[in-house]
């Protein structure tokens, strides 16, 4: 079954065999990102290109033979390798690996449901709180958002994407938004860091968050909420990710404009879209 | 349908010791995918050094039932490679490093071929002409569609027919139709 009729299976394939060998142009990028949001089974079939790719390559470079590391950058490298071990190993950023086993998922949803359902007494649990990236006041010890950012960014199992405007059915006034959003599923912590977002006013309206799970794909919940969040800056703000439900496995987010407060199923158009590299 | 050497599980497990064995025996892999797509040696080491990193980080990821280490770490390396070519704006270099050849830089034949990489080349090899030739510029050269469109004198829509069989026949010889949980 096709479900994306605005290409057909054979240009799916052309897409994300054109991504496993020589990358996408940002058009076809915004393509692709809207296509996983559509479908996150779409992210694992383009993984199996990239994995064909990847083997097809192993192949063909052992069949004419490998060239030898360098030896100066090999001995860089192996000083590069110690100082990555050394912070994976501590104990307050190994995560991955060693995470003790994920609680098991709550059963809150109808097989009817179709995808955009969430827990809504998980959200009245939300609390998202904005950062500015400003300076550290003296008096708390507290990391600055921006130090959690980069923490976070160096653990083990963090996933990395970047926003961009969802060309395919986002409003233009969200067109200049940029910037990156991660997260670590080991923790269930996430930040977004985001410039270009128009200032919203919280009594009409909210930014929502929405992280595309592919380990739920099959289930009724493959979005999982991420929370509603205010901008009232056009610069860069930093803004945690708080999943209401477990993200094991996240490859795209997105982000919507809902009413004050958020909505547990999203009709409106994603304005700007992150899949995960 | 795959080979681990353990290499990877113990780089998670934060044993130190396994990262020269990594180096030893996937640098000369990673070496080769980057030194085909950058002219100049500091950027295909940092090439490398991107994407070994992104090893470390990522070996608590891999998961053996999935694929080989070495196509795991070959698609981490492809992955970080074509991200720099791209966001450097140019597309992968087509002429060989032969100006950045070290004394006894040469190709190193291996021993054997593992059984998947015999499985993949016989796919590749079975493909009707042109297939396995615009595969090889695809992966070895690093040539865009529209190059290799240009250099065979094939239509674009061809070329990008070809490589979508090509991989769809490797993936059938890999017998592999989801993720390989590799990280980004």
């Amino acid at each position: 079954m096709n479900q994306h009729p605005q290409l057909t299976p054979e240009q799916i394939e052309d897409l994300l065999a054109a991504r496993a060998t020589q990358g996408l142009d940002p058009s076809e990028q915004q393509h692709y990102d809207a296509l996983v949001a559509q479908d996150p089974a779409i992210a694992r079939q383009a993984e199996a290109f990239e994995a064909a790719a990847a083997s097809a390559t192993v192949a063909l470079i052992d069949r004419a033979g490998r060239h030898a590391l360098p030896a100066a950058l090999r001995d860089r490298l192996l000083r590069d390798a110690s100082d990555q071990l050394q912070r994976s190993t501590n104990p307050d950023l190994r995560l991955a690996g060693t995470a003790a086993a994920p609680p098991p998922r709550p059963a809150l949803f109808s097989p009817q449901a179709i995808g955009w359902y969430v827990a809504a007494a998980a959200l009245l649990g939300l609390a998202f709180v904005m950062f500015s990236p400003g300076p550290e006041t003296s008096t708390s010890p507290d990391p600055t958002p921006a130090q959690q950012y980069t923490e976070l960014a160096d653990a083990p199992a963090t996933v990395t994407a970047s926003w961009g405007f969802n060309a395919d059915g986002g409003d233009p006034r969200f067109a200049n938004a940029t910037g990156e959003v991660i997260f670590n599923p080991d923790q269930q912590a996430g930040y977004m860091k985001l410039t270009g977002l128009p200032v919203n006013d919280p009594t009409k309206e909210q930014y929502q968050l929405w992280i595309v799970d592919a380990s739920r794909t099959g289930q009724t919940t493959d979005r999982v909420d991420g929370g509603v969040f205010d901008v009232t800056d056009t610069g860069e703000v930093i803004i945690p990710v708080t999943a209401a439900i477990r993200a094991d496995q996240p490859v795209v987010f997105a982000i919507t404009v809902e009413k004050p407060g958020g909505v547990v199923v999203s009709k409106g158009p994603l304005q700007v879209v992150a899949a995960v590299e | 349908m795959s080979q681990s050497t353990g290499l990877l599980e113990r780089v998670a497990s934060g044993d130190e010791s396994a990262v020269a064995e990594v180096l030893d025996t996937y640098g000369g892999l990673v070496w080769s995918i980057a030194r085909r797509s950058f002219h100049d040696q500091a950027e295909a080491e940092d090439a490398v050094q991107d994407a070994l990193i992104a090893v470390w980080k990522g070996a608590a990821k891999y998961d053996p039932a999935i694929a080989s280490e070495s196509t795991f770490v070959a698609m981490i390396a492809r992955r970080r490679v074509i991200d720099r070519v791209r966001k450097q704006g140019r597309r992968p270099q087509t002429q060989p490093l032969e100006p950045m050849h070290e004394p006894g830089d040469e190709p190193i034949q291996p021993a054997e071929l593992s059984e998947e990489s015999q499985r993949v080349l016989a796919a590749i090899d079975a493909l009707d002409p042109p297939q396995p030739e615009v595969i090889r510029q695809s992966l070895m050269e690093g040539l865009t569609h529209a190059q290799i469109s240009e250099k065979l004198s094939l239509p674009l829509g061809t070329v990008k027919t070809h490589i979508r069989r090509g991989l769809n026949k490797v993936r059938a010889a890999l017998g592999v139709h989801k993720g390989s949980g590799v990280p980004a």
